[in-house]
């Protein structure tokens, strides 16, 4: 019996971590280059820099906002979890930012997760997403409302 | 393809290792409940390393698999192109409307109004250029093309900006733009396509359509972020010609070209936006100038000031702007003052393509204010005017709306009139 309750308790801690390994994979990471001096961002504040409302980041540098192709699942997610628009609320706001004349273009989508990491890399200013398992050496992570991808309660996820 | 790949290569070989790892998991656990109830020590020793060492291989195959499931087959990762100036961008907006009412040649007071009879008529015609000249310059421009009332067309430049963005906390507008009055006139420009309703609150109208305030001016603005943490304040400070008050038929109001004084007008504004008040905008202002009309009779010079306040909200659904105003005029010579309020709310919902919406416009313009009663639009404006609007929007697609909407339109010195409108508005 206490053998039993062994071997399910390892299992559960087993399929913890399964399932722990399994979020981390989902979360969207949200990148900007090692050099940058910008550790870490509440929601809002995330929302403003993404909507281009916050021009500078505390390094003087202007924002450079990446963002994926439109349709892929990266996009979708951003889009909901940090613009929280649709897609066609997403093109109307960049309009009319443009015709306010407070932005001049709309952010550029890059094709992939590896493309957004390169370029995030070699631009000051640069911040964009990727998945969590896209992540590497090149380039620095920042907290969300002080939690790391693969955190509970990690507020970026794709679904 | 790709995914049908990988999930042949996940049945092949992680599915397997699941098995057995589970298999292996579960035998030893059979075999010592039907041998013995009591765990030996090395027995729990073996187990744990040997799901230590499974775990560590189903992780590595996980990892595998997450990579190729990840969408970066990425051959060639497509980076942008290092921005080349001057970048240009250009857009176009036009609405296309039909509207009718019933106020045709109605006469009250002495005054007359021939009401809109029943026409197909072309909106603004507006094209929005903007170019990025370098990382911190900027122009912006925006010509009309819209006819009057003699069914010409004619060509306005409604905005030209050099602008010089360096930061978030400090920029300069320099040219014609939208003054920083509220919110309406601060958001909405010429393309009729951005607002839910048909147009503009009646009171905001352009200074050449019957409006009372001054939308444009010709200076300098000064616009930015104030830090102050959650509140998110921000600023406007804008110094420019303000409006020329005149009676001279075919004077513009707007002074773009030549100012009839040497004063300048000041507008003052500041916004919040509190991060614990999510899609909350409020914001105050005052506007000074001083203004010298031109009147066959002469009058004294006046000191203007417009107050001003608006609290909006928006969400992905609901959408609230409201904004008040009150216009302060007194004669510089000592004369007495003149209060004009004004306000404006307006509600709308959107489902799914559709978004019905409300609006209530109010403006009462002093009968004894000069600037109003004799020299501003020879006196139109005069008294008080109001009355609610409903309408319907609907997104056709995501670049044509189609509108309609229903004013009752109450003016002091005009007979009660019901309009409606319809309007194609649509970007490009």
């Amino acid at each position: 019996m206490r053998k039993n309750i062994l071997i399910l308790t390892l299992a559960a801690g087993f399929m913890a971590g399964m399932a722990a390994a399994q979020d981390k994979a989902d979360d969207l990471a949200i990148i900007v280059a090692k050099g940058s001096t910008l550790d870490s961002v509440t929601s809002p504040e995330l929302n403003k820099i993404f909507l281009e409302e916050k021009s500078s980041g505390p390094d003087g540098h202007k924002y450079i906002v990446t963002v994926h192709v439109s349709g892929s699942p990266e996009c979708k997610a951003a889009l909901g979890s940090i613009y929280k628009f649709d897609q066609g609320e997403y093109d109307t706001y960049f309009l009319r930012a443009l015709f306010a004349g407070r932005i001049h273009e709309k952010p550029q989508p890059l094709n992939s997760g590896a493309a957004v990491r390169q370029y995030v890399a070699a631009t000051a200013g640069a911040i964009g997403y990727v998945r969590a398992s896209e992540v590497d050496d090149s380039i620095k992570v920042i907290k969300v409302d002080g939690k790391s991808p693969g955190d509970a309660d990690y507020p970026l996820k794709i679904k | 393809m790709n995914k049908t790949r990988t999930t042949a290569h996940f049945r092949r070989t992680a599915l397997p290792l699941l098995l057995t790892a589970l298999a292996c998991a579960s035998a030893p656990a059979q075999t010592n409940v039907t041998s013995s109830s009591n765990v030996e020590p090395d027995t729990l020793k073996k187990l744990l390393q040997r799901v230590d060492n499974q775990e560590a291989e189903i992780q590595a195959l996980k990892s595998q698999l997450s990579h190729e499931n990840a969408p970066a087959a990425e051959p060639a990762p497509a980076m942008p192109p290092p921005p080349a100036y001057p970048n240009l961008q250009f857009h176009g907006f036009g609405d296309i409307d039909y509207a009718a009412d019933n106020r045709k040649g109605t006469m009250l007071n002495g005054v007359t109004e021939t009401g809109v009879k029943n026409s197909f008529f072309l909106g603004e015609y507006d094209l929005f250029v903007t170019s990025q000249l370098s990382e911190e310059f900027s122009v912006l421009s925006e010509v009309v093309l819209s006819g009057g009332t003699d069914n010409d067309m004619s060509l306005d430049i409604e905005r030209l900006l050099l602008q010089y963005h360096p930061n978030s906390y400090f920029n300069v507008d320099f040219g014609r733009f939208h003054t920083a009055l509220g919110y309406y006139n601060n958001t909405y420009h010429h393309g009729t396509w951005f607002q839910t309703a048909v147009g503009r609150p009646s009171f905001l109208q352009y200074e050449d359509s019957g409006g009372i305030l001054p939308i444009h001016t010709v200076g300098l603005s000064f616009h930015g972020a104030i830090p102050s943490g959650k509140l998110n304040l921000s600023y406007f400070f804008e110094i420019g010609n303000g409006d020329r008050f005149t009676t001279v038929p075919g004077q513009n109001a707007v002074q773009q070209v030549i100012a009839n004084t040497d004063t300048k007008a000041v507008n003052v504004a500041l916004i919040a936006t509190p991060d614990w008040l999510p899609g909350v905008e409020m914001g105050i202002g005052t506007y000074y100038d001083r203004i010298t009309p031109e009147a066959a009779t002469p009058l004294p010079d006046f000191d203007q000031f417009i107050f001003n306040a608006h609290v909006v909200y928006h969400n992905a659904n609901w959408e609230f702007l409201s904004e008040g105003y009150l216009i302060d005029d007194t004669a510089g010579n000592g004369g007495s003052s003149h209060y004009s309020p004004a306000f404006f709310a307006q509600i709308s919902r959107k489902f799914g393509l559709l978004t019905p919406y409300a609006r209530f416009t109010y403006y009462d313009v002093s009968n004894h204010d000069p600037l109003y009663s004799i020299v501003w639009n020879n006196g139109a404006n005069a008294g008080v005017h109001y009355g609610p609007s409903l309408g319907l929007r609907y997104d056709i697609s995501t670049y044509v709306a189609l509108k309609a909407q229903y004013d009752y339109l109450i003016d002091q010195k005009l007979n009660d009139a019901s309009r409606l409108t319809l309007q194609a508005a649509f970007t490009f």
